[in-house]
């Protein structure tokens, strides 16, 4: 068997490592903030050197609070997915990375992207589900641009984004969630009449709609024109709160009801881990989804922030960044397959 | 591409009804079986991307805004507008979008059902949080139920 050299240099994020406590439920939290610039076409309208020279403009006052820099096109594909699998770029940018600047903060829990969509999109991620400190570190970084911006504002539609779907108060509050006990106890009727009752939308964890496949559910601030960012807040942190309870209680009521079907679910994962020869993408996070339900069940010697690393660490970009000789699909599945077996000291 | 149904167009009556579209008139979500040549004539396109919104204009989709020159179409292709002054140019056009993705406005005209969902959770958390007696965040739960009760009496069923 091909025994491959070790970068060691690829770590999960810092922020996915912090305990908090929801984390047996809440993975992370993401909050969002977008601003164009006044009286500009939107940046996707503009040629690509007149959008370069818009971000240095835009960056003036920020650059010290970030690390490092780069433009997005001068990534190639795999290390813009790379990003993408880290939170710190939408998919789009993958595909089409335009003129957009990508600013990362030393332990990537705070980045910015220039002119990509929108002038300005800032984004902050943390372990700990504290949305009122998250927008207070976001207004950070705004109060530093608003000293030399003006924003584009309509009185109906608020803050405004290239995407209507963005306008409004000029905030998206996520919360990344881990909600298999409600998947499993068929109660996503009761996680909808909570998420609409708060004017929130759902969707996969990594952007996009539902990944089916998996309980790793994004929960984000939907409805968000009329409300000003202190109810923004305010709703969503209720939600969170009804969210992780409904979660607990389902995770509880099925160990009462039917701990065969949950033990199952855990030590099958266990099984397909210990022997498979190849793990697609979609299995790996499947089996990593039980592994963090027999983690917080206390099924399985395992820490629930180990499995979000892995979660990270097991992604094409992130295999292809640390074992560079690994080039096609099946490669990379056969690494993820052994990384998984090592992560649990499975020879 | 667009699935043939049997029916007849429901604009001209007479072609088959190619292409289902769905309008929101007057705050309502209409399912319509058109006609290609009803589609084009009436401006009526098929569903936005995924999330199946979509809009009906009169003025055809190559009307373009005279500050950055985007089109109606350019909206369709890409979901994304071209220029803060598009929201006003289209603003006939994005209405029905903007509802469908931010629902009814201001927040507070919501509909009866949530304010009770809500008012729920919110007392389920105040229970709660006096058990644990966390006071002062049962104080500021009780201020957001007050509120709350307040919007329902103001918007009866």
């Amino acid at each position: 068997m091909q025994d491959f050299s070790d970068n060691s240099d690829v770590v999960s994020p810092l922020w996915i490592s912090t305990d908090s406590p929801m984390v047996d439920v809440v993975v992370g939290i993401e909050a969002y903030a977008i601003r164009n610039l006044e009286n500009n076409p939107f940046p996707m309208t503009l040629q690509k050197d007149l959008r370069h020279e818009i971000c240095d403009e835009i960056c003036y006052g920020i650059d010290g609070i970030f690390e490092t820099r780069d433009m997005v096109s001068e990534l190639n594909i795999m290390e813009r997915q790379y990003h993408w699998e880290r939170f710190h770029i939408p998919y789009r940018l993958v595909a089409q990375p335009g003129g957009a600047l990508l600013l990362l903060s030393s332990d990537e829990s705070l980045t910015a992207i220039i002119s990509g969509i929108d002038y300005v999109t800032l984004r902050l991620y943390s372990g700990n589900a504290d949305f009122n400190w998250a927008v207070s570190e976001l207004d950070v970084v705004l109060n530093r641009l608003n000293e030399n911006h003006e924003w584009a504002f309509h009185n109906r539609y608020g803050y405004l984004s290239s995407n209507p779907a963005f306008c409004g108060n000029g905030f998206i509050l996520s919360i990344l969630s881990h909600l298999p006990g409600i998947v499993l106890a068929n109660r996503m009727n009761e996680l909808k009449k909570i998420i609409n009752a708060h004017g929130l939308g759902i969707g996969g964890i990594w952007g996009g709609g539902i990944e089916s496949v998996t309980p790793f559910i994004r929960i984000y601030t939907r409805k968000l024109i009329g409300k000003n960012k202190e109810r923004l807040q305010e709703d969503v942190g209720i939600a969170c709160n009804a969210i992780v309870e409904l979660e607990r209680e389902s995770r509880n009521r099925l160990l009462e009801t039917n701990e065969l079907i949950l033990k199952d679910k855990v030590y099958r994962a266990y099984g397909i881990a210990a022997y498979a020869g190849f793990l697609e993408r979609w299995e790996f996070i499947s089996i990593l989804s039980s592994f963090r339900l027999g983690a917080t069940l206390a099924l399985l010697p395992l820490s629930v922030r180990s499995i979000d690393e892995m979660l990270i660490l097991g992604q094409q970009a992130h295999i292809a960044k640390k074992y560079a000789q690994l080039s096609t699909p099946i490669e990379i599945s056969e690494y993820r397959a052994r990384f998984l077996r090592k992560k649990l000291s499975i020879n | 591409m667009a699935k043939k149904h049997e029916k007849k167009c429901e604009i001209c009556g007479k072609e088959s009804a190619e292409i289902k579209v769905i309008q929101f008139i007057g705050g309502k979500r209409i399912k319509l079986y058109v006609c290609k040549k009803c589609s084009l004539e009436v401006g009526i396109r098929e569903q936005l991307r995924r999330d199946e919104a979509t809009f009906a204009t009169a003025r055809g989709l190559e009307h373009a805004c005279p500050k950055c020159g985007w089109r109606l179409q350019d909206l369709i292709d890409t979901g994304l507008l071209g220029c803060p002054s598009c929201y006003d140019e289209f603003d006939a056009e994005i209405k029905s979008i903007m509802e469908h993705f931010h629902g009814a406005m201001p927040d507070e005209d919501i509909a009866q059902e949530d304010i009770k969902t809500r008012i729920e959770i919110l007392e389920s958390q105040l229970r709660k949080a006096i058990k644990e007696e966390r006071f002062e965040d049962a104080a500021h739960l009780r201020d957001i139920i007050t509120k709350h009760e307040h919007i329902k009496e103001l918007f009866p069923g």
